[in-house]
């Protein structure tokens, strides 16, 4: 499997991490780093605000739309999650480690609490009824393909469903999405691993009906 | 064809090919909505600035709105509605008179209103409660309803006693008020039957100040009103508020309820002593007017 890394879908240097120091906020260069815009951003530098939200925004709402199972969840977490990165921006430190990662981190918390919250009205069986909505419209071509992995993704753990929504609908590497999960790199090629073979057998039953 | 071969063959399975089809479709259809994407934008840049200046944290319109399930919304409208009915009900109940349905939530409000404000307001409630009653009765008595405009007597008495008990009468401003309220009773014994005209007189002599004024111009019914008025709008309105809160040195401790030529107050708590050294007003009345635009 090809795996889609993190500097291609989101910025060329959101991995590297390092961290240049520049003087005034508004000096932010159009490649600035995403770490180099969180730490604008914490002296108030709006337009940091800004770009850091256009860097940030596609994957984590990737990442929280994979996890659950309807749209509007997925807005409202996404809202959440953003909300929670920004307000605790002014307290953010920069110690190293990227800042996408904390980002991360901050999103997966909250769709853990939002399946938590969850649970209990759950039914059985409704793992297998078709999700409504990651913009399934947007693909009407494929929606068929795309409701029968989302219903695949589900009947995984929770571990493999993170680890495939950080990997591939993210994009992330393994050692990115290992940070994320505080898991070892070896952990996540792992999860991958076994996760890709749960959806090809689970998908190979749906072909052959 | 089918069972035997499918029996002797392998099940057939997804290639690699066909599994990164399907996650590449997955990341591209998890893409976000546009007009999400620009709404989360200006709702978190706004989020920031606001904190940055110190305004404080906008309304959160985002998960916390729709977690709220269907029983959830139903009770919220359900006590919004409740609430608005009860507060329509409570509004309603303020303008009703003696003898009508709300009448009695309208007492209640009252009472409430008395055992949860504190003690120092206990005195505003008492003259507000006065006045209510004063009102009540001209309403009535305008109405036609005369049976119950002489039953609201003794309650204008009572009021007026339970302010008195409170020392409340030496405030200039509740003094004016509790004239204006008198004002209306006077103009009130022509429009009552002799019974209830007893009643009101009875208040009007007991109160300081007018009760004198009625004295001296020994004509309550024909006096009633317009004369301390009419002094008034030659004076200033001092004149109309200063006489009653004169201090009387022969105020009696206990009022008699029998009517009597001298008024009676009970003294107040702090007895007053004129720190302008001014010389004791005279009584209030429709010769008084130019007394109490001499201070």
């Amino acid at each position: 499997m090809r795996e889609r890394p993190l500097s291609a879908t989101l910025r060329p240097t959101f991995v590297d991490g390092d961290l240049r120091t520049r003087p005034a906020p508004s000096s932010l260069a159009d490649d600035a780093t995403v770490d180099e815009l969180a730490v604008a951003a914490t002296t108030g530098d709006i337009e940091a605000v800004g770009r850091l939200y256009d860097a940030l925004v596609g994957p984590i709402y990737r990442y929280v739309a994979v996890r659950v199972r309807r749209r509007e969840d997925a807005e409202d977490l996404t809202h959440l999650v953003f909300e929670r990165i920004f307000g605790a921006l002014p307290r953010y430190k920069h110690n190293g480690r990227p800042f996408a990662a904390w980002a991360f981190r901050i999103a997966r918390n909250a769709v853990i609490d939002h399946q938590r919250r969850l649970r209990p009205t759950e039914q059985l069986g409704s793992i297998a009824e078709p999700a409504d909505g990651i913009g399934l419209e947007a693909l009407s071509l494929h929606g068929e393909e795309i409701r029968e992995l989302q219903a695949a993704i589900r009947q995984l753990t929770p571990d493999q469903q993170e680890a495939i929504a950080l990997r591939y609908a993210v994009g992330l590497s393994a050692e990115e999405a290992a940070r994320v999960m505080g898991r070892r790199a070896g952990t996540i090629r792992g999860l991958t691993f076994r996760a890709i073979e749960a959806l090809r057998r689970r998908l190979t039953e749906d072909a052959r009906r | 064809m089918s069972l035997f071969n499918r029996a002797i063959r392998p099940p057939p399975t997804l290639s690699d090919e066909a599994i990164e089809r399907y996650l590449a479709a997955l990341h591209d259809a998890s893409e976000p909505d546009p007009l999400f994407r620009r709404r989360l934008r200006s709702d978190v840049v706004n989020q920031f600035v606001a904190a940055r200046e110190g305004i404080g944290r906008p309304v959160r319109i985002g998960i916390g709105r729709r977690q709220m399930g269907r029983v959830g919304r139903a009770c919220l409208y359900a006590s919004f509605t409740l609430g608005v009915s009860a507060a329509s009900v409570m509004a309603a109940s303020q303008e009703a008179l003696p003898g009508e349905a709300l009448y009695p939530l309208k007492q209640r409000i009252e009472e409430l209103r008395w055992d949860i404000l504190p003690g120092q307001l206990h005195g505003e409630l008492a003259a507000y409660a006065l006045g209510e009653r004063i009102e009540e009765m001209a309403r009535l008595a305008d109405a036609g309803q005369l049976d119950l405009a002489i039953a609201m007597a003794p309650a204008i008495d009572r009021e007026y006693e339970r302010l008195v008990a409170l020392g409340q009468t030496d405030d200039e401003a509740r003094a004016a008020r509790i004239e204006r309220h008198l004002l209306v009773l006077e103009g009130l014994l022509d429009k009552l039957p002799a019974n209830a005209q007893a009643a009101v007189e009875n208040v009007i002599e007991r109160t300081p100040g007018l009760g004198q004024g009625a004295d001296a111009g020994s004509n309550p019914g024909n006096a009633g009103g317009p004369g301390p008025a009419a002094g008034g709008t030659g004076s200033g309105p001092e004149a109309t508020v200063k006489p009653t809160s004169t201090p009387k040195p022969d105020a009696t401790p206990k009022p008699d309820p029998t009517p009597r030529p001298e008024p009676t107050v009970r003294p107040t708590p702090t007895p007053r002593t004129d720190p302008a050294g001014r010389p004791e007003r005279p009584p209030r009345g429709p010769s008084s007017a130019p007394s109490g635009s001499s201070d």
